[in-house]
């Protein structure tokens, strides 16, 4: 009867152990997954929020955006919803916002430090490899800012 | 369980080659194949461009649907981030590569779409009308 239980308690514990195995890799990779993602992309699983960031290797500095969503999560909990609901790629470009062979007397610029593509969930910023406390919060804002062109399209739509 | 397998593979090519290679949106009727690129095989810009169209500028969208059955991401007469129209039937050719900003994309497909209707119409191909309405598009879904 001992024996039998002896058995019994072994075979449950190699069970437990294989289980265990098996968590700690699923861990090991869901923290590798999340490392690797959040190279070029923002992604924070626990609050649902991923968005795709394509940096000017050349201009830019995709680290500055992700720091100032970031800032953007630890500041403003209502605007870093609308971001990761309304946007899922933010982009470092400069925006065109009309074609300059056809207003050839339009003198401002034509470039402007960020925008929002309706019909998209894309927003633009513009390049820069400037990294600064300053740089970020530049940064925060205009991501918020053109956020809410988004939001607002959206949820018109 | 080789059926299975069998089913996963079609399955998997199918979708490539859907991903690829068309653009379907049944419930406008529109039906439009891309023609295979090297140096821009990837069309997710071209295909965002069009969702952008078909969200914020209803009336170009039903223009390209109604006018475009091909496009053709190869170099051609438009150069790097332009578009062109040889007056094959129904066929644009979009050079915008894939990181472009998908603003300026919309904008190309409603000037070579306007060039498309223009020849469909049997009128001359007149730049001036293509680039006003390209110009229309781009001021109409930038939001600065």
């Amino acid at each position: 009867m001992e024996t039998y239980t002896k058995i019994k308690i072994s075979r449950a514990y190699s069970k437990f152990e294989s289980l265990l195995k098996k968590a700690i890799w699923i861990l090991i990779l869901l923290f590798a997954a999340y490392f690797i993602i959040n190279i070029s992309s923002y992604w924070n699983p626990l609050r649902m929020c991923y968005i795709k960031i394509e940096g000017d290797i050349l201009r830019g500095n995709e680290n500055t955006i992700q720091k100032a969503i970031v800032y953007i999560k630890n500041r403003d909990n209502s605007s870093y919803k609308n971001l990761c609901k309304y946007v899922d790629v933010i982009s470092e470009k400069q925006c065109v916002a009309y074609d300059p062979r056809v207003e050839t007397s339009r003198i401002d610029s034509e470039f402007k430090d960020s925008c929002f593509v309706k019909g998209s969930n894309n927003i633009y910023i513009k390049p820069t490899k400037e990294v600064s406390g300053e740089i970020i919060q530049r940064r925060a804002e205009e991501i918020v800012r053109v956020t809410n062109f988004s939001t607002e399209f959206w949820k018109n739509k | 369980m080789k059926i299975i397998k069998k089913i996963f593979y079609l399955f998997l090519i199918l979708f490539f080659v859907y991903k690829f290679f068309f653009y379907v949106d049944i419930s406008n009727g529109c039906f439009v194949r891309f023609k295979p690129s090297f140096m821009e095989f990837n069309t997710g810009n071209i295909k965002d461009a069009i969702a952008v169209l078909k969200n914020a500028v209803p009336q170009e969208y039903q223009k390209f649907c109604g006018n475009v059955s091909k496009i053709n991401p190869n170099i051609a007469c438009g150069g790097f981030g332009g578009g062109c129209f040889y007056g094959t039937e129904r066929e644009i050719y979009l050079w915008t590569s894939h990181g472009s900003f998908v603003g300026w994309t919309a904008a190309i497909i409603a000037h070579e779409t306007c060039h498309v209707v223009q020849d469909l119409e049997e009128r001359t191909m007149e730049e001036g009308e293509c680039y006003k309405i390209g110009n229309e598009v781009l001021k109409s879904i930038v939001e600065y």
